[in-house]
This record gives C-alpha cells, structure tokens and sequence, in this order.
C-alpha cells in the first residue's frame, strides 16, 4: 500500500485535533468524518491491517480537497495531502473509488485550439503551455495570458496541443492515467528551452509529480509559473487607475500551496500594481480555504465543492470585496460557475486586462 | 434494539434535522467514540473497537436539538451532546449507543456586546473561530485552552475547563454571564441575564461542569476583555519546586494579578521544557506572565521579580518566557504530545496552599513506590493559580506498558484509583479543569460524600431515565 510510506504521519495525526477547524470541507459540513485526525485514523487502522478499504471509506477521502491548508496549520507541516493522495490512489487500484471517479475521464480535443492559435507565434522557443485552463476548459484564461503577452510585446508559441497535465486524474488517484497524459505532455512541448505554465496545477504536476513518475523534461528545460513571468514586466510600473478604490479578494488555489513557489510571485505581483485594496482571507493566503477545486473535489464531489466555492463567494462578499481574483483559471473557473454575479471573478492575467 | 426499530428512529431524526444532517455508517460514526482520553484511544490503537454511537444527528438550531431530545424521549434512547471531541475525560463516549448531537452547526455569533463586554454564541463555535471574531472587534474571550482549535464554546463550559490565562482572567465557569440549555425533557430554558444575584441558589453553574448530565449547553453568553496594552512573559529558574511554589503563593496572595505561572517541578524542567523549549536547566522553571496596562503592569511585575529573588530565583529573562508563550500549543501537537506506545494520564488536581506541596510529594512518592517495576515518572508543572490554592497539573508515563489490552487498562485504572486517592486525602478534588467524563466518573460518589445526594436527585428529577450522557459523572445507566 502507497499509504504505508506515512505511517510515522498517520500516526501523528490519528489523535490530533489541532487543525481541525482549517479543513475547507470541514468547514462547511462541521463534523468528525470529514476532519483530518479522522482520516488519519482511518487509514492508520486499514495500514494496520485492523480495517481495510470500503466504499465508506472511500466515500470519505473523496469527500475532501487534498487538505493542505491542514499541513500549513501543523506545526509540523506533516504531509497531510501526500497521505491522501496515496490513500486514494489505494483505493483507486482497489476499486473503491466513487462513480464519479472511476467515470472521469480527461477531455480531449477541446474545441478552442483555433480560438488561441492566432495569438502565438509559433518560432518562439518560449512555449504557453495552459494547463490550468484546459483542466477547466476555460479558453478566456488563455485568451487573457496571451492578449497580456501581446500587450507587452512578448511572442511566445502556444503548446501545439491542448493536452491535459493529468492533475485532476492524478488528484483522484488515477496515477496511470496522469503518467499517460504526463508522457505526451513531455513529448508535446519537446523542443522547447523555456514553458510558461498558466497555474498552479500544472506547475505542481510538471515540476513536481512527472519527476516522482519518473517523467521528465529535458536537462536544461526551465519552467516557469505565469506569475513569476509577468513579474518581469509589471515590476515598478503604475498601472490600472481604472480600479481605483475597488476592493480586491485574493484567493489563493491549494495548487500553489503545494509548489516550491507558494503564493510569492503572486503577492510580488499584486505588490507592483497600485490604485486598489488588496483584502486577503482572513487566514492569509497560506492558511486560508481554496475554492473547492483542491484535490479534484468539483469532480469526485461536486456538490460539496460548490458548496465550497459559495462560502468563499460570501467571505469575499463580507469583506466589502469587488473582485475576487484566483491565481489559478481553475479555481476562478469553478468560482464563476457557482457565482450568481454577486462579484466579479477574475484570473490575474483577465484582471490585468481591465 | 432491533435494526428496523434504528430505521425508523432515523427516519423520524431525518424529518427534524434533515436526512443530510444524519451520520449513520460506521466509518462516520467512529470519531464520535474517541476524544483525547487514553482508553479509548489505547483500544483503537491496538485493534479493539470502541463504543460508538447507533446514529450522529447535526442539528442547525436550537428547537432541532429540543425535538431530536423529545424523540429520544420517546424511544428511551441516551443523548450525548459532542462538541469538538477534544476533551482528555472520555466524556463523549456514548457508553450505552444512542443518539449524539453534534453541536458544530450551532455556531452563529449572536451578538457582541461592547457596552458590557460579553459576547453570545452559539455553544457548537469552534473555540478559534470565535477568537478570530472577536479579536476583529478588538475583544479577546481570554479563555486560551490548550484545545483551542478544535475545542467548542459549549466544550469550554461543559467540564469547567481553563485556559493559560485563567490565573488573571478565571476559568470558563468564572467567564460564563449565562446560559440557554435544553433539558432532558426537551424544554429549552434560560438561566438569569446574570450570575451574581441574590435572587435564590444559582442555576447557571448547574449546568456548568456537569458535562452533559443536566442539559445541552446551546447558547451562552460570556466575559470578554479588551485586548491588553502590554503582555510580558518572564522565566525565573528556582532551586527548587519549594521555592518556586512559595514564590508563585506570595505572588497570588499579594494579589499581584500575574495572568500567568506555570512552575515545572524538576523533572519536567528537566525532560518537557529541554525537549520542547530547548533550555537544559536544573532546578524548578516558572514562566510568569503580567498584562494590561503598561504602568500598573510595571508595578505588578516590579514587586512579583523582588519576590522571585527572595527565594532564590534566577531570572532567565524575557526570552525564555516569550518562547513558551509562542510555542505554548507545541506541547499538544505531536510529537511534542504524549503519545503510543506509552500509557500516560494527567490527573490535575487542586488545594489550598497549605497542602498542595504535601499533595504533590504524597501523590509523587506513592506512584513511583508502587509502580518502580514499570519504570514510571510522574513530572508536574502548577500552572492555575488561585488566590488560596494553586492546581498541579501531574502527569504519569510508562513508556512500556503491558501489551494485551486488558492488562493495559488495568494497570491504567490502578494507578489513576491510587492518584485520586492522595488527591483526596490531601485535601484536593478528583479533577481541577479536564472534567469528570468516563475517566473519573466512578470517583465521583466517593469525592462528594454523602453531597452526592443533592447531585443525584438534581439527575433523578430533570433526567429521570438517565437518558443524558449516561454512565458519567458517577450516574448509573440508562433505565
């Protein structure tokens, strides 16, 4: 079992109860299945053979996001999202997993590939490689990116095919699945020195979960999260005194809490552009709820993660928010698609465009 | 009772709080059979199964919780009220099945009132999300348990807990202005709009500490204070825990209003405080604490430091004092917490002054005489002060305790029979702020004498069935 590698954290966990209030699903639902010392119970009881997988139990650890805003409360950061995905991909192999996990299956062939291409130029050996946007199937979050581009005279090729980073596969434990999608990622953008990814997701995926499947890029390939690269240009200029006075809600995905590069270059790029209000959960943004897409939840589950997703529509909304803006397509696409137009919901690159 | 009877009880639970408000497989029960007790979470561990409830109802107001009370009435069913499962007494297990109430979707703020600093809640809000709250307003409820994060309002309540602070600011029972209850029959009351009265015996505290026996906590309205202008943590290290304890004594009948002294006796200097805080000290190390407003704060200070030195403290400075102060939840975390393999227990316990030194020594000796083959350690720290006792927070550890289940819970009841016992004898209680819960529950007969008349016929009139959390607080089963 993959779940056996933390044991030492299951342990830890099995009795604590210290970040149980953080949960984003604990939140909303308030009781003691859906907390963490109860999941780690669970699966420190199946890894000592006391109890073994079932539906309920699967049931359970479906009905959560990855939980890292748990591992960012421990005081010991313990690998909480680490020992869910194991456990899921577990449960996957085992054939517990819910119908609405063994019956997602990665679009392909999205229909807005022309809608995009016009944008690119295709002899850049920078690429655009939308992830974030085609796990959402959100062709406005790449538009944005690109007009940004454009608007600051930067020429980048888009990948040549709209192909899934595998993320949400990987979250629901369908590890073969996203090692597929991982390898004709990899070939897709062969050629290529530098790849500008659009989120959170498919930063985590490309730089953190291809290596630990053994699927890489090659030597030299540097990949960099949109934000760090819109850094560059955005540094030190005045910009956007069309929002002057509006009130900004910054939502940050569970996907950037889990990269090496956290909310940083976000925070660095909100700091660079003037004439507005910036409100943060009330948590900050590296202890606060996401949005209800983490760990794939809108698919194992979607109705709890709408239900997510409107409680952090009315925390926007009581914090005298305007916009709210997500630093992943994904989180914003989810946001919108729960929204009854009580704010507006933006990606940064869509805001940078107001 | 049989399945189809369950069926139907959960058919009519469904009609009054929502089938989705309903818990009813084994996986989403199991949390409601575990807190932070030891027994439970020791058969857990090694296999065993603990009691679990027949059904979880999550009621969203008041009037469910007095309905799912009436039908449970009506079926002869046990109520066990949970709130965060944080508590370290076992109070939350459901001995005999029944229903539980999980009282988290209970948790509105009802209002903040600035005019007489109190706040009312709902009892389910999570102890922090209220802080939050109410350090927005600029208010603190200074009520700083150790279980802050998970724990409820009504969980603060419900055993007469504490928090770090409480030797300045008093204990949830000292915070607590009043309470709406549902009562085993169903009936939601209102204690009194305030605690001090002369208006006949007090009925608030009833319903504090008896941890569910008498009544659901569903709303209270408590103390809250305005954030401090200065708080400062100082660490003094004492020759020894007399000293340390004659120091702490004269501060608090001095009334120099310290928020806080923790004293660790030396064991506990030497294991906890090197292993948590890093300090690899001998002798007896206190953490005292002053706040409010900065000029009186140098005053109480001033005159508490001529104290400490009088008896031999080293002052260790501010930074020792800020450590702990930061790092003051790490000691519950893991591994920072006490954890399996190893059978622990603390039994803190309170007296007057001029007996807990005796109590501690008593308890000390006793426990390590009769359990040397085990290689036990018994480490304290004093950590409420009171202006005439001081509570001992003491602890036993076995690192390797017997390994069949049985043997383990034996040996763990033994030694909890003994401390009590001295606890006792010496002039102390059975508990001073965890509460009774299943832990306790069969010293409780035994602590109160013959009083505990007055507690059973409070039990035999409002609950004649003993439908409310049965088998704790020294009441019987359910009948």
């Amino acid at each position: 079992m993959r779940i056996s590698q933390y044991e030492t954290y299951l342990k830890g966990c099995r009795f604590c109860t210290m970040c149980t209030p953080f949960g984003e699903v604990w939140e909303i639902v308030k009781d003691e299945p859906h907390c963490t010392r109860i999941r780690a119970l669970i699966l420190w009881q199946i890894l000592r053979g006391y109890a073994e997988w079932n539906e309920d139990v699967a049931r359970l650890l479906y009905e959560t996001t990855l939980d890292s805003v748990s591992q960012a409360w421990c005081i010991n950061h313990y690998p909480v999202p680490e020992y869910i995905l194991a456990a899921r991909a577990d449960i996957f192999e085992a054939g517990f997993a819910p119908e609405t996990v063994s019956d997602y299956s990665v679009k392909e062939n999205l229909s807005w590939a022309h809608r995009i291409k016009s944008f690119a130029k295709d002899d850049s050996d920078t690429v655009l490689y939308p992830g974030d946007s085609i796990a959402a199937n959100d062709v406005a979050s790449t538009e944005a990116i690109l007009k940004v581009f454009l608007q600051n005279d930067q020429h980048v090729s888009i990948t040549p095919e709209l192909l899934s980073c595998g993320g949400l596969a990987y979250c629901l434990g369908k590890h073969e699945q996203a090692k597929h999608f991982a390898k004709k990622v990899v070939h897709c953008l062969e050629g290529y020195s530098k790849i500008i990814v659009d989120g959170p997701l498919s930063y985590w995926m490309l730089t953190q979960i291809y290596p630990s499947m053994g699927i890489e890029f090659p030597e030299g390939v540097e990949i960099s999260m949109i934000y760090d690269y819109l850094n560059e240009f955005y540094c030190n200029r005045d910009i956007h005194p069309t929002l002057d006075g509006r009130y900004i809600y910054l939502l940050g995905s569970e996907f950037s809490r889990l990269t090496a590069v956290g909310y940083g270059p976000l925070k660095k790029l909100f700091d660079c552009v003037n004439g507005f209000a910036l409100i943060e959960p009330k948590d900050g943004l590296e202890y606060a709820s996401g949005s209800g897409v983490g760990g794939a939840l809108h698919i194992a589950c979607p109705a709890l993660a709408r239900r997510v997703s409107q409680q952090r529509i009315v925390d926007a909304i009581q914090s005298g928010a305007d916009y709210m803006i997500c630093d992943s397509p994904l989180d914003a696409s989810h946001l919108r698609s729960v929204s009854k137009g009580e704010l507006q919901i933006l990606t940064l690159p869509e805001w940078l465009q107001l | 009772m049989r399945t189809h009877h369950w069926d139907q009880i959960k058919l009519e639970l469904g009609s009054i709080v929502g089938s989705e408000n309903i818990l009813s497989t084994e996986t989403e029960r199991l949390g409601y059979g575990v807190d932070y007790f030891w027994v439970p979470r020791m058969l857990l561990d090694r296999g065993m199964t603990v009691p679990l409830p027949d059904v979880v109802v999550k009621p969203t107001t008041v009037e469910q919780v007095s309905a799912v009370v009436k039908l449970a009435n009506v079926y002869r069913i046990p109520v066990i009220p949970y709130g965060g499962g944080s508590g370290s007494q076992g109070g939350i297990m459901p001995l005999y099945g029944g229903i539980t109430i999980d009282l988290k979707s209970l948790n509105q703020i009802i209002e903040i009132n600035e005019t007489s600093q109190t706040v009312t809640a709902q009892a389910g809000i999570n102890g922090y999300r209220l802080e939050q709250a109410l350090n927005k307003a600029g208010f603190t409820l200074p009520h700083y348990a150790a279980s802050v994060h998970s724990a409820t309002l009504g969980g603060y309540l419900a055993p007469r807990g504490s928090g770090v602070l409480s030797t300045k600011y008093g204990k949830a029972e000292d915070m607590v202005i009043s309470l709406e209850v549902v009562l085993p029959n169903g009936d939601i009351i209102r204690t009194l709009p305030v605690p001090n009265h002369a208006s006949g015996p007090g009925i608030l505290q009833i319903f504090v500490g008896a941890e569910g026996s008498f009544g659901i906590i569903t709303e209270a309205t408590m103390r809250i204070e305005r954030m401090p202008e200065e708080r400062r943590f100082q660490a003094f290290l004492f020759p020894d825990l007399h000293n340390g304890l004659e120091a702490g004594r004269r501060i608090m009948l001095d009334r120099l209003n310290p928020c806080v002294i923790r004293l660790y006796d030396e064991p506990s200097t030497r294991t906890r405080i090197k292993r948590i805080l890093g300090l690899d000290v001998q002798g007896s190390y206190m953490v005292m604490g002053f706040d409010g407003w900065r000029e009186i704060v140098d005053c109480q200070e001033k005159r508490a430091f001529e104290i400490c030195y009088e008896h031999g403290g080293e002052e260790l400075g501010r930074e020792p004092g800020n450590l702990w102060w930061e790092h003051r939840y790490d000691f519950y975390f893991p591994p920072g917490t006490l954890d399996f393999p190893w059978m622990f227990g603390t039994m803190d316990t309170m007296a007057t002054y001029d007996k807990i030194e005796n109590l501690y020594w008593k308890k000390k000796v006793a426990i390590e005489q009769a359990y040397s083959e085990w290689n036990i350690q018994y480490i304290a720290h004093f950590s409420h002060w009171y202006p005439y006792a001081a509570m001992v927070y003491d602890r036993f550890i076995i690192e390797e305790p017997p390994q069949d289940p049985q043997q383990a819970l034996r040996l763990h009841n033994e030694i909890w029979d003994l401390g009590v016992r001295i606890s006792l004898e010496c002039g102390g209680v059975i508990n001073e702020h965890h509460g009774v819960g299943l832990k306790l529950a069969r010293h409780v007969r035994r602590q109160y004498g013959s009083a505990f008349q007055i507690l059973e016929a409070l039990k035999n009139g409002l609950d004649p069935h003993h439908l409310f959390n049965p088998g704790k607080m020294g009441f019987g089963p359910p009948g």
